[in-house]
């Protein structure tokens, strides 16, 4: 069966609306995967409400989908108030995190609709919206194994991994890569050498056919942002690589950089990837852009 | 008395102006895609606000005469402001700047390859 994966929102941490972006976007983060009949939400940024639209245009009675969030910092929730099929009765939306954090973020999504934020009370929200526990050790999401891995990002968020009929897509933004270097010394010495990350992460995301990961800087930038929780772009690819992941797509653009930057990232970012022995394809996630993987 | 000096002062100051509006043409955003190499190339197509079919078949709006094409390549859907493309389950494939795609927003500059035919598109203000 195949995927459909569509970007509604690659831009982390504030939108970032205008011309300079326009081309990979100004929306916060938001995936969508489409796995037969099946909808599945990757976080829910400002990205969201434009999915909202669309899925209310493509005449889907009732909507039905699977949300997960990486955790819940405003570039990741941002768009939920503003999520149409939310207010329609007949939807569901399912939330699922671990052990309580459904929960959690489903206290979250209410609490960033008190009056104080928003006019609308998450009590208009006539849609069904349950909280849902994923476990530790996978859990069959209508027909799609899902898994998740905790990642380094303060406050903490999650990966998750959809694999269904030997297709495999990874969604791991807001991680900072660069703080599990196991060989930092060597690689911060030459920065040709392969940035080596540890195995529970590169064997989370082994053989993806797509990685959608966090690659927000340049390694200049990062001197100014260790601690900040994102990665630099090359040890996303150097993930890639170690992982034998077949499409990377590089994810969460700093507001900071115009296209004109996120393209000169994306070029640095394939010549890394051309120099490894390996066949990997890199691109810079664009809102619009919708891959079939099958 | 004051009145009356008021008004004589808003009479000394004060000049009617007739205010004319500015005749303005709207900008439009005009879409053109190029076809780089194959059969045909070179040569470019505006884009107006429809859709357009792509590919070797005969029913289509821009034919290509190429066995890389499926009869119907691909769907260019081009509204006001922006073009969107969406491959029509073609045999080899649309790629955008490199990218294996189902459908994307077009962007100036971008580069499409289907099959081997490789085209440009640009967008612009008119």
């Amino acid at each position: 069966m195949s995927f459909y994966v569509r970007f509604w929102g690659t831009r982390g941490s504030i939108p970032t609306p205008g011309q300079p972006t326009r081309k990979y976007g100004g929306n916060t983060s938001c995936v969508e995967i489409r796995i037969g009949d099946q909808l599945f939400v990757c976080d829910g940024g400002t990205g969201l409400r434009e999915l909202g639209e669309d899925l209310n245009q493509r005449g889907i009675h009732p909507i039905v989908g699977h949300m997960f969030f990486s955790h819940t910092h405003w570039d990741h929730i941002q768009g939920f108030p503003f999520f149409a099929p939310a207010y329609q009765a007949e939807n569901r939306f399912h939330i699922w995190g671990t052990k309580g954090e459904g929960e959690r973020i489903h206290r979250l999504l209410s609490g960033q609709m008190r009056t104080e934020y928003f006019p609308v009370s998450f009590g208009e929200l006539s849609a069904s919206i349950q909280s849902e526990t994923l476990s530790p050790d996978g859990t069959d999401v209508a027909g799609v194994f899902v898994q998740f891995i905790e990642q380094c990002h303060p406050g903490g968020s999650l990966a998750f991994s959809f694999e269904k009929d030997g297709k495999k897509v990874i969604y791991a933004t807001d991680h900072e890569l660069d703080e599990r270097i196991t060989n930092p010394e060597e690689s911060s010495a030459d920065p040709e050498v392969l940035r080596e990350l540890p195995d529970d992460f590169v064997n989370f995301c082994r053989g993806a056919d797509l990685l959608i990961a966090d690659a927000q800087y340049s390694d200049s930038e990062y001197e100014q942002k260790k601690g900040w929780g994102h990665s630099r772009a090359l040890t996303t690819v150097d993930l890639a690589i170690q992982a034998e992941v077949k499409t990377l797509a590089l994810f969460h653009h700093d507001p900071m950089q115009s296209d004109r930057l996120v393209d000169l990232k994306v070029d640095q970012c394939r010549r890394r990837a051309e120099k490894s022995n390996q066949k990997l394809t890199v691109f810079g996630a664009r809102e619009g852009i919708e891959l079939l993987i099958g | 008395m004051n009145n009356e000096k008021d008004e004589d002062t808003w009479t000394d100051t004060t000049r009617l102006t007739t205010i004319v509006q500015p005749v303005t043409q709207r900008a439009q955003t005009v879409f053109v895609l190029e076809q780089l190499t194959g059969p045909g190339a070179p040569r470019s197509f505006q884009l107006d606000s429809q859709n357009y079919i792509i590919g070797r078949g005969e029913n289509v709006d821009i034919q290509v005469n190429s066995p890389d094409l499926s009869r119907k390549h691909i769907e260019l859907n081009c509204r006001s402001e922006e073009c969107h493309i969406q491959d029509l389950e073609s045999r080899n494939g649309c790629y955008l700047n490199g990218v294996k795609i189902h459908a994307a927003t077009l962007r100036n500059g971008d580069t499409l390859q289907l099959g081997k035919i490789l085209f440009s598109f640009h967008e612009g203000l008119q």
